[in-house]
């Protein structure tokens, strides 16, 4: 038996209190998102079916905010009608013009269908009635059969409910948008099309005698907004705060230009970026505490520079997760946060793609399938920075040369293979490239430059994911990739460099997960993580690291070639337990290192709990271990020290989260960080026996605390509006050694505020604005001034490092967005303005030669981009 | 990345700040240390207690500027061990090196200079001593004491007083061949007027000492070029960490200072750049306009050098601008 249930379309509704000259509905509200309840599984295999009455309170916007059973019936019906009838979204009632709450009244009815067995007839050939996407008497032939696909994008749209209202006939599509009618009779119906996020359709059709109807549907998504989103199954959860947004949710907040990423930056716990540098900073750590994973493997970063946009095409994006702290065991060598970008598949159902051009640069994806089982997909951008340059600046005298070209450019490529039970397979291949080139000369002046610099990265990820025994799923992925930075340096006529800087780091890396469901009350998430970086410093420069003060010395350069190498072998297990309300995660990670020859080895437990306070509330709380190795040039033999070791931290925090529906989410969470082992710089030197002496460079004498408190209310994509407001406060302090005091680490901001919200208008139009603010940066304010004779400068006085502060940073940026939806394509137009009002907001303080006179450095204050997209 | 950001960020400073090569009020110039080092002959696997050793005392003395205003300046130097701000720290050994009043600098019929006598005896060695039991490097090669100097206008209170510092070096005599620094030393200052490639040397001495400095129209570019004796620029040896010896060559750099006008680069010479460009020795001293000069306007002019290893000397002349 199969059981099915649908709602009474046309219910009777409940009118509106009245009061003394009440308001007249002018419009009644209307169902356009209808949710099929799930079928009670025991009820179902008991036979029984039932009529659930149920009264749904609907607000202004249309949302079911309260659903009450008017005569339960038990059986699980009536949970299962009550949470179905919640997910209803309703073009609102209207009272004298203007959207007002409603009561509306229904039934909810749960039948079942008899399985009857397929019997084969010449032709043509019905399907099982048990077969996705078919409905009415198998024995009999389709009559009526066709596909719904998106408007505009042609996605074939599976699971939408497909009905003739006057057979009451309902069936959903299958995975690829199918559905076919059986034995329906010649006449006149009207066939109604209802899908989760779709403008509902009324079609009439008519059927003649001894004829049969293909037709294509096309569904327009509510608002006409073609970049909307996909509906994603939750995994388990073995973290107490993983903040997760989706490439489709998040393309339209503004000040992003459209880049799913950077709306991290506006999220609890990330603290504002400086201008230009474009990191994340989480919970007041250095950026470089914060791992950034792609499909599970290391990247050295995520922006291109400049601040500029993300190096992925937000096309390729499935979903970006941010650990403020607290993360799985399979996150490890990281005592911050964690950023972890998960990439789509490129599975498709034709060839879509998409063009999008703004002022700074112009990206292109394109996904097809070659066969049934394999796919591919690839993206690429180039800004032309460089050309917009070129007119901006002005041209040089005759007979000199002035050259400036900073461009980026990246690239991603992606082939799956599905091997049907023996998995997936998936090869993603992801390029980066930043660079810039300076060249300046004047035959009037004998000094001339030329500068090169030039940051790049590459990554292949293989992926196999294929089922064990059980719920069990096994993942195996390889992963090979190179990072260099590049600079270097001469006089514009010279044939070589003068100064140069070459640093690649090769990564071979290798992760093993298996996961999945134990038992019924059990989960585990366990696995392999291996990592082998080796870095090559090739430097042509003047070194004078061997004697007391080199600074103004005139030494010749010399050639320098210098290798360090980090292999790292990890072993991670997060075990879920559901205690009843209580679900308790214990993690554990032991990572063993080998640094340049030196082994080291680091062991994190940590624990998670989540404690369901009751159907609205959640408590949670955790602890952990975090270890962190170097950075490679720490444990280099000349410049490092041999001897450092890792880096650690510990984590804890408590915290809840209320979601009284589904549309609302708060989280709240106190957190503390104590960092301890820190890697800081020394000039000290070890005096030998013999009278000589060995520079320590580095040495783990450095600590730090965090704490604070992030809350987050977030109202989750609707049809109509998302928004978030968070606020932070953050107190991040180090020390490089315990000689010396606290003081405020250099990206501390106590208090942080983010608010975004976007509204669609209707007629493919939407409106978003965001507003930022958060403390000052740290700054070194000097009371004075001491003239240093020897150098001819001035030393500040200060009463004390980083005790002063910038002054508050607020920006409020807008963005409008027009789409038009096509049958086969799409496009957006929009404007995204950052700094709407044009505050001038102060990113540092410069000061006169001896610390008199003081002035803001400000950022750009007002920043204007018109972009244009298309998709299909 | 970070670079390109701080440019980025220059590119938006919007400050507009007084030009440093202008000396407008109250300010040291120059302080010299004679001699800037002093080596000691030390066996290195078995140093002796600082406190036993000897040292020559030190004269030190400071060129200090205050144009348009004619009053009499108080003095003070204090040597004491380094601090990141160039003044004495509270707690800290201090040995004083001299004070007093000196006449105003511009206008008094004979040169005025503020100098002091550091001397060798028992409270500079428990300074030496503070300094080495505090350097990160435990005294490997050398360490520097500062002096910290103090100049206020006679009468002001105390916080107007200006602050500058200079630093003494007292180097172990290894490898015995070493040799101390010595300042360094100038032949003339040549001056091109009107950039026409035809120089006279610069005559230096205030604009109180000259009874007919070079005259020169309102804006009139002169370029600069000190001229150095081929002795100026020394060899010297410093010692390794890993036990050897290194030969280097000074550089010598120039910093360019004036009463009025402008120059075309406040500080010459030193080290190549990051590029390889050889270092301008010259620069080019632009007259003051006639709204500046009026009816005329003698322009002093200083010209300090310096050596990398403490080394310094320092030279005047006077212009005078006539419309």
């Amino acid at each position: 038996m199969v059981g099915t249930a649908h709602a009474d379309d046309g219910a009777r509704r409940d009118t509106p209190p009245q009061p003394a000259k009440a308001p007249v509905m002018t419009k009644a509200p209307v169902l356009v998102q209808a949710v099929a309840p799930e079928y009670p599984k025991a009820a179902l295999a008991a036979g029984k079916t039932a009529d659930v009455a149920v009264k749904i309170h609907v607000d202004a916007d249309g949302v079911v905010t309260a659903v009450d059973v008017v005569t339960p019936v038990g059986d699980g019906f009536d949970e299962a009608a009550q949470a179905a009838a919640m997910q209803y979204v309703f073009d609102p009632a209207e009272y004298d013009g203007v959207p007002g709450p409603i009561v509306v009244e229904t039934t909810i009815h749960f039948v079942l269908d008899k399985v009857v067995e397929t019997v084969p007839v010449e032709p043509p050939q019905p399907a099982p009635d048990d077969a996705p996407g078919h409905v009415g008497d198998a024995r009999l032939p389709v009559t009526i059969r066709g596909q719904i696909r998106e408007l505009s994008t042609r996605r074939h749209l599976g699971g939408v409910i497909v009905s003739i209202a006057e057979l009451g006939m309902d069936v959903i599509t299958d995975d690829d948008g199918n559905f076919a009618f059986h034995g329906v009779l010649p006449g006149t119906y009207k066939l109604l099309v209802v899908a989760e996020r779709y403008e509902r359709v009324e079609k009439p059709i008519v059927l003649a005698k001894d004829d049969a109807l293909d037709l294509v549907v096309r569904l327009r998504p509510l608002n006409g907004n073609p970049y909307e989103t996909v509906v994603e199954g939750e995994r388990e959860v073995l973290e107490v705060t993983r903040r997760k947004l989706t490439r489709d949710q998040l393309t339209s907040v503004p000040g992003t230009f459209g880049d799913p990423i950077r709306a991290i930056q506006a999220l609890p716990g990330i603290a504002r970026s400086p201008f230009g540098l474009g990191v994340i900073i989480v919970r007041g750590s250095n950026p470089d505490d914060t791992g950034i994973f792609i499909d599970g493997h290391r990247v050295p970063g995520i922006f291109h520079f400049l601040g500029g946009p993300s190096i992925i095409n937000p096309e390729f994006l499935d979903s970006i997760e941010l650990y403020p702290g607290g993360f799985p065991a399979r996150f490890g060598r990281q005592h911050g946060g964690v950023v972890a970008i998960e990439t789509r598949a490129s599975k498709s159902d034709g060839v879509h793609g998409s063009l999008a051009i703004d002022i700074l640069n112009a990206a292109g994806y394109v996904r097809a399938p070659i066969t049934k089982r394999v796919s591919v997909a690839v993206a690429g951008r180039r800004s032309y920075l460089d050309g917009v340059l070129a007119l901006l600046l002005p041209k040089p005298k005759a007979g000199a040369q002035r050259v400036v070209v900073p461009v980026y450019y990246d690239g991603q490529a992606r082939v799956d293979v599905d091997l049907g039970k023996e998995g997936k397979l998936s090869v993603l291949g992801l390029i980066s490239s930043d660079a810039l080139k300076v060249v300046n000369s004047n035959p009037d002046e004998q000094a001339s430059l030329k500068l090169n610099a030039a940051i790049d990265f590459f990554r292949v990820i293989g992926k196999y994911t294929r089922p064990l025994a059980g719920d069990l799923t096994l993942t195996l992925s390889p992963a090979f990739g190179r990072d260099s930075v590049a600079f270097s340096g001469s006089q514009a006529q010279a044939a070589g460099p003068y100064s140069q800087l070459a640093v690649t780091q090769n990564t071979l890396s290798y992760r093993m997960r298996v996961a999945g469901r134990l038992g019924k009350h059990t989960y585990l998430d366990s696995g392999i993580d291996y990592e082998s970086r080796v870095t090559n410093y090739d430097v042509l420069a003047a070194i004078g690291d061997d004697f007391r003060n080199s600074f103004g010395a005139d030494l010749p350069t010399e050639q320098l070639n210098r290798g360090v190498s980090q292999t790292a072998l990890g072993l991670h297990g997060d075990v879920a337990i559901d205690l009843g309300k209580l679900r308790l995660v214990p993690g554990l990670r032991v990572d063993g290192y080998v640094l340049s020859g030196q082994t080291r080895a680091s062991i994190d437990p940590r624990l998670v709990a989540k404690l369901a306070l009751s159907s609205m509330w959640t408590g949670k709380a955790y602890a952990g271990v975090f270890h962190q190795p170097p950075q490679p040039e720490a444990f280099d033999q000349r410049f490092g020290n041999p001897a450092i070791g890792i880096e650690r931290g510990l984590h804890g925090g408590i915290g809840a989260e209320w979601q009284p529906d589904r549309m609302w989410h708060m989280d709240v969470e106190a957190y503390v960080v104590r960092r301890q082992n820190l890697v800081a710089f020394t000039n000290d030197v070890v005096v030998n026996e013999d009278g000589t002496a060995t520079p320590v460079n580095f040495r783990n004498s450095g600590d730090g605390w965090t704490y604070g408190f992030e809350g987050m209310i977030r109202r989750e994509l609707s049809e109509r509006a998302y928004g978030w407001l968070t606020y932070t406060f953050s107190r991040s302090k180090r020390r490089l050694n315990n000689e010396m005091g606290y003081a405020l680490n250099a990206f501390d901001q106590t208090h942080i505020i983010n608010a975004v919200a976007s509204y669609k208008l209707g007629r493919g139009w939407e409106l978003g604005a965001r507003f930022r603010l958060a403390t000052g940066l740290p700054e070194t304010q000097p009371s004075g001034a001491t003239f240093d004779a020897d150098s001819g400068g001035y030393l500040g006085v200060d009463p004390g490092f980083r005790t002063a502060r910038a002054p508050y940073f607020t920006q409020t940026d807008v963005r409008a967005e027009k789409s038009w939806l096509f049958d086969t394509w799409s496009m957006g137009v929009y404007l995204d303005i950052q700094n709407v009002f044009a505050r001038d907001n102060v990113e540092a303080i410069e000061y006169d030669y001896r610390f008199r006179k003081s002035a803001p450095v400000t950022s750009v204050p007002f920043l204007p981009t018109l972009g244009i997209r298309g998709q299909w | 990345m970070k670079r390109l950001a701080a440019l980025a960020l220059a590119l938006a400073a919007c400050g507009t700040f007084e030009d440093p090569a202008i000396v407008i009020d109250l300010r040291i110039l120059a302080t010299t240390a004679q001699p800037p080092e002093q080596l000691i002959p030390i066996d290195p696997n078995n140093p002796p207690d600082p406190s036993t050793l000897t040292l020559a005392p030190v004269e030190l003395c400071s060129l200090i500027a205050e144009p348009g205003i004619d009053r009499p300046l108080e003095w003070q130097m204090i040597a004491c061990p380094p601090s990141n701000d160039g003044r004495c720290q509270d707690g800290d050994p201090t040995v004083i090196v001299g004070g007093g009043m000196i006449e105003d600098p511009e206008t008094a019929p004979v040169p005025q200079m503020a100098c002091g006598r550091l001397e060798g005896g028992a409270p500079t060695l428990l300074v030496l001593k503070n300094t080495i039991e505090n350097d990160p490097l435990a005294g490997f090669d050398h360490v520097d004491i500062q002096v910290s100097i103090r100049v206020q206008p006679s009468g002001v209170p105390a916080d107007q007083a200006i602050w500058g510092t200079k630093a003494v070096r007292y180097g172990a005599q290894v490898p015995a061949e070493r040799t101390p620094n010595q300042n360094p030393t100038l032949t003339r200052i040549d001056a091109d007027v009107g950039e026409t490639g035809a120089s006279v040397p610069l005559t230096l001495g205030r604009c109180a000492d000259q009874a007919t400095p070079l005259t020169v129209a309102p804006g009139t570019r002169i370029k600069l070029l000190p001229v150095e004796p081929p002795s100026a620029r020394e060899d010297y040896l410093v010692p390794t960490f890993s036990g050897g010896v290194r030969m280097l060559h000074e550089n010598l750099s120039y910093q360019w200072l004036a009463g009025a006008g402008s120059y075309t680069r406040g500080s010459s010479g030193g080290p190549k750049d990051g590029v390889g460009n050889e270092p301008e020795l010259d620069s080019t001293f632009v007259a003051p306009t006639s709204d500046v000069v009026g009816a005329g306007l003698d322009v002093p002019l200083w010209v300090v050098q310096r050596d990398e290893r403490l080394g310094l000397a320092w030279y005047e002349s006077c212009v005078r601008v006539a419309p």
